[in-house]
């Protein structure tokens, strides 16, 4: 098969292939450069009249609601102790949750080991593993801060993620808030280097053109915010998979708009083996 | 319990030797007679006396009689009685029961029988007492010397202590002569100094009675919430979406959530640690507790060894040098000897 592939490709001339290949090359392949050029030009023409560029706290820090953080996840006992610290010593006036979604490794202790001592931290454990859903759901019922943000268990915040992730919440119809998800070991392998480029392309890039154009359609499981009250009264996540995107239709559907925020980063470690990452995306 | 005085009547010069050391070392006042009638007599003319540890049956001496006599006369019936019976008389116990005695003592006895029979509070914590030591700061008087005050736990008081004032101790504190050895930590109080007893238990209320939440997770939505939500009167349904007649284990799971409150529906995941002193009643968390150092006091015999005259050996030496030298030489033995000779007098 192979072959005729080549003898098509081979006969065909210069201007035959660009003809081929052209929607792919011209829309698809450019379409995060044509949105980041689109963009700078949009933020170039507006800050005659407006006199600020969008960048991490433009708007200033004015916007504190109560927190609750929600963390659930299964067999991550390596990993939850640097997350909640992550979390814990930049806010530790925030509630936190952590739900461990019937672990065999311990995890469930590890989280116990790290609140000991430290209050406002909740570690609640399953038996069976019940999926993330309701791993989220069951935080989700404990949570009593006016904002609830899921974080993976093996990501990381940096400094002002938290507080750059609540501020669209100060509009009202705002129910739920995208934020970034960038990895955390870029040169650990020329496969994580990729996946760090292609976590930058397209999810902090393209996140920031679909948010502008207000058809933003996700809010990562990862890193977001949401409102609780909303969240309660929609009952939550659903089964997954694609739970993440359901819950922002429904969210949609009763009225809410989306909201995001670029600079909100949330690093989370990269499959740094082509095996590991092909069974990642296997999921 | 202190008596201000007891009545021994008793002729055993083997039970009476326990009865003396016992008392003696409790600090009781006493007084030893041999026959009913002269016991009689002294509780006719002393008032003082709360307790009357009697021999039933002696050569001279008939304590049942006495016993009796003492139930019948209104200004004596108040007192304790106690019985002392040999084994072969055990048979008389319950005619001395009748007679009013208020317990048996069966010889032979040791004095923890004879203490907790006679409720008499054991002797202080004082193992001996040093009075080259402590003349300055107590009366002076008794014999014995002590080596090592040790720290107790007291029943009456709840509390650890030393059977002595605690100005005594601040005073050992700055004693030379006392060395102070460190035997324990522990926690305390924090308001009386009283021993706690530690327990889990709702960290809000200090209750230790709680229960975990039962969840109830619906596998079809996903939706998680407390048992109670699901029932209704048509059976089990989900609250989020509706779905009807639920069947555990293919339709939902039971799980547990975080820690209830039994008294004051607090919600908490780890219950934590709480005191309650035995002592005042009050309930705190461990981490406000008190963190008591617990010491025991040993008394050096620096003050003592100036006292013991330089050996001979030393003395014959130092009778071919000079007098002035003798003396200096005598005095700086004295300055420096104190632990070698007390180590000396230790094995004496």
């Amino acid at each position: 098969m192979l072959t005729e592939w080549h003898f098509w490709v081979a006969s065909l001339r210069t201007d035959e292939i660009l003809m081929v290949l052209g929607v792919l090359l011209l829309v698809d392949a450019p379409r995060y450069a044509y949105s980041v050029i689109v963009m700078a030009i949009w933020d170039c023409l507006k800050f005659p009249f407006t006199g600020t560029l969008p960048g991490p706290g433009v708007d200033g820090y004015d916007y504190w609601p109560t927190i609750s953080v929600v963390i659930a996840g299964y067999n991550e006992a390596d990993t939850i102790a640097e997350t909640m610290r992550s979390v814990y010593e930049r806010h530790p006036d925030v509630q936190l949750i952590v739900v461990d979604d019937g672990s065999t490794d311990g995890m469930a202790d590890a989280a116990a080991e790290f609140a000991a001592g430290r209050p406002g931290i909740t570690v609640l454990k399953r038996a069976d593993r019940g999926g993330k859903s309701s791993a989220l759901n069951m935080g989700l019922q404990r949570a009593t801060g006016e904002v609830l943000i899921t974080i993976d268990a093996d990501s990381k915040l940096s400094d002002h993620s938290l507080m750059e992730l609540v501020q669209p919440l100060k509009d009202s119809s705002v129910a739920a808030v995208s934020a970034t998800v960038l990895s955390w070991n870029p040169f650990a392998s020329f496969c994580a280097w990729l996946q760090a480029y292609e976590y930058r392309q397209t999810i902090f890039i393209s996140r920031m053109a679909r948010g502008r154009a207000g058809v933003l359609g996700i809010v990562s499981g990862a890193f977001g915010a949401f409102r609780t009250d909303v969240l309660k009264k929609l009952g939550g996540w659903d089964v997954g998979p694609g739970e993440d995107g359901d819950l922002v239709l429904r969210i949609r559907r009763a009225g809410y708009q989306i909201g995001v925020a670029p600079y909100a980063h949330c690093f989370t470690n990269v499959p740094t083996r082509w095996r590991q990452l092909f069974r990642q995306r296997c999921r | 319990m202190r008596y201000q005085k007891i009545l021994v009547v008793d002729d055993d010069p083997l039970s009476l030797k326990t009865i003396v050391t016992t008392l003696t070392e409790a600090k009781q006042t006493w007084l030893t007679v041999d026959s009913h009638e002269a016991g009689w007599a002294a509780l006719q003319a002393d008032q003082e006396f709360g307790l009357v540890l009697l021999r039933a049956y002696g050569k001279n001496l008939s304590g049942i009689d006495l016993c009796r006599q003492i139930r019948r006369h209104k200004s004596t019936s108040h007192l304790s009685v106690i019985m002392m019976l040999r084994e072969n008389e055990l048979a008389a116990g319950a005619e001395t029961l009748i007679a009013g005695a208020s317990d048996l003592l069966v010889d032979p006895f040791d004095a923890k029988e004879l203490r907790l029979r006679a409720g008499i509070s054991r002797p202080q914590t004082l193992r001996r007492s040093d009075y080259a030591h402590i003349t300055a700061i107590d009366a002076p008087g008794a014999a014995g010397r002590p080596e090592v005050f040790l720290p107790e736990f007291d029943a009456q008081s709840r509390q650890i202590n030393y059977g002595v004032f605690e100005g005594r101790l601040n005073g050992w504190d700055n004693d030379p002569n006392v060395t102070r050895v460190a035997l324990d930590r522990i926690i305390v109080c924090p308001k009386c100094n009283g021993i706690p007893t530690i327990r889990p238990g709702c960290g809000a209320c200090g209750s230790a009675w709680m229960e975990p939440e039962i969840l109830l997770h619906h596998y079809a939505c996903a939706h998680v919430g407390p048992e109670a939500d699901f029932l209704t009167p048509d059976g089990l349904v989900c609250p989020k979406c509706r779905l009807r007649n639920l069947v555990a284990g293919s339709d939902f799971e039971q799980t547990t959530g975080c820690l209830k409150c039994s008294d004051c529906a607090a919600i908490f995941t780890e219950p934590r640690l709480l005191g309650h002193c035995l002592r005042c009643e009050y309930r705190f968390p461990i981490a406000e507790g008190k963190l008591k150092s617990i010491y025991a006091y040993e008394v050096g015999r620096s003050a003592d060894a100036a006292t013991i005259p330089t050996p001979s050996f030393l003395r014959s030496r130092s009778r071919s040098k000079s007098r002035s030298d003798d003396k200096s030489r005598s005095e700086e033995s004295k300055k420096t000897k104190p632990g070698s000779s007390a180590g000396a007098d230790s094995t004496c």
